[in-house]
């Protein structure tokens, strides 16, 4: 029986010695950019939203807590916000050499993204986020004149993210944005694609994988998405979630501990995120047999073989 | 797919049945390192994870030489160590394997199984379906005419369609034969 368990154990620890994890050098972390859209639609034929501003600005203080206090290094947001009724913005924003104004509308957002693409590399992490209206896989981003809206096409937003050098996440807090989280070519999205069936006609459609550098990480499906009062301030349901993810306080506008809450051995994912927000969100995730006319949102997250680590601490 | 999985529950459930001799059920388990090769482009060649697996079999058949069963598989695997900016996701599978095995001598047997299973990554509402096939070494640990445990080693390729995977671990498969005959 010996000569079995020899061969066991040398088959065992050749294959562990393949582990590349442990001889392969890891690369180090770069900067963090932001960019963070806000619209409350007063100046739109939009319904009003009082919860995104204090999203865009709270989600800036967040992260960039996490990234210069926690990870250690450096971070710079650039807020694009609608306020109010007019259809203009006096704000403006360095993003490298280019001077970009600050009004959310989409030739600004589109500015921005490529003054980004001039100023990143491979190690940077580049952070989007989106509180406002959106559905069927469009955001409403700000009119050019009042009482319109201007709508723009979710997979537009990240085609012109493929010239940003860097890790990106694209975060989108706003109804049915599970519509533009771009269809994996190997898994399916059990939230959108329920048919076994179908599941196995993409392992033999011929379409082939490639590792993403871009993840989208949104608050609902395909369905609506809500803000709520929690204490007094207005804030998305996912948006709250995300912020005590991070370890922000939002009562004190502190960071609340030393690792934030998401994290696990000391790494947060993108997977990670959306776990503790599922988990801790104010809203069910779905409707119950017992609970059948609730109001619910489902997270959701690009899908594909890997989860992306966004800080080591 | 529902379909099939319909019957092969029926024919689980319904089979014991119709047993005589050499008819068995099983339980088998295993654990494995989990090497992923992806066929993308990737910062490392493989990503290393962990797993296990439980199988169980209401449909065997053992006679002579030969051993045939139809077989029901859990397999967890783990996420994988994390290198630079990713780590593999972990996720669980449920799946069906067709095991064939024959017996060299009378403590040693080499096997072979073919299957097919869903496969959900964890916490993230993703889905894939893949295949699996493997080979491997039985090694005849006790017996009685009614019952076996057998040390297993299988070498199993997890067939995904952006990743080849090499599962190969230790295992015990133990034979439940109900007939008075058992397996002789």
């Amino acid at each position: 029986m010996k000569k079995p368990f020899i061969a066991l154990a040398i088959i065992l620890l050749s294959l562990l010695l393949f582990s590349c994890e442990l001889f392969v050098k890891e690369p180090q972390a770069g900067k963090v950019y932001a960019i963070l859209v806000a619209l409350d639609y007063k100046n739109s034929y939009q319904d009003d939203l009082k919860g995104t501003l204090p999203d865009a600005h709270e989600q800036d203080l967040a992260f960039k807590a996490v990234t210069e206090k926690l990870a250690k290094s450096s971070y710079t947001g650039f807020k694009f916000l609608q306020e109010g009724v007019d259809v203009s913005s006096t704000v403006k924003h360095l993003i490298g050499d280019e001077e970009i104004n600050a009004y959310p509308k989409p030739e600004n957002i589109e500015a921005a993204i490529q003054a980004l693409s001039k100023i990143t590399t491979s190690e940077d992490l580049i952070i989007f986020t989106f509180s406002g209206h959106s559905g069927k896989g469009e955001i409403a981003l700000a009119p050019s004149v009042p009482d319109s809206t201007s709508f723009y096409n979710i997979s537009d937003l990240l085609d012109h993210f493929s010239s940003v050098k860097g890790r990106k996440l694209i975060i989108l807090d706003a109804c049915e944005t599970g519509y533009g989280v771009p269809s994996d070519p190997a898994s399916s999205s059990t939230l959108l694609e329920k048919a076994i069936a179908s599941w196995y006609a993409k392992y033999f459609n011929g379409e082939r994988s490639e590792k993403s550098d871009l993840f989208v990480l949104t608050s609902s499906a395909n369905t609506d998405s809500y803000e709520d009062n929690f204490k007094g301030k207005r804030h998305g349901v996912f948006t709250y979630a995300l912020l005590k993810a991070l370890g922000w306080n939002v009562d004190t506008g502190t960071m609340s501990t030393a690792i934030p809450p998401a994290a696990k051995r000391g790494r947060l994912t993108v997977d990670g995120l959306l776990s503790y927000i599922k988990a801790h969100q104010t809203l069910k995730t779905k409707r119950s047999l017992f609970k059948p006319f609730v109001d619910f949102q489902h997270p959701m997250v690009s899908g594909g073989a890997l989860d992306m680590i966004l800080f080591t601490f | 797919m529902k379909r099939v999985a319909f019957i092969i529950a029926l024919l689980c459930v319904l089979s014991p049945l119709a047993a005589h001799e050499g008819y068995y059920y099983t339980l088998s388990l295993s654990i494995f390192p989990y090497l992923s090769i992806p066929h993308y482009a990737d910062d490392i060649p493989m990503r290393t994870a962990g797993g296990g697996e439980v199988s169980i079999g209401a449909l065997g058949f053992r006679t002579g030489h030969y051993d045939l069963s139809l077989e029901l598989r859990y397999r967890g695997t783990t996420a994988s160590i994390p290198h630079g900016y990713y780590r593999a996701r972990g996720f669980d599978s449920l799946g069906s394997d067709l095991r064939f095995a024959y017996q060299l001598k009378e403590q040693f047997a080499l096997f072979a199984t073919v299957g097919t299973e869903i496969n959900f990554y964890r916490g993230v509402d993703n889905a894939f379906a893949s295949f699996s096939t493997a080979i491997g070494a039985e090694f005849l640990l006790v017996q009685n005419p009614s019952h076996r445990l057998s040390l297993t080693v299988p070498i199993t390729l997890h067939l995904r369609k952006e990743i080849t995977a090499i599962q190969t671990g230790v295992g015990v498969r133990y034979q439940v034969f109900p007939t008075k005959e058992g397996w002789e």
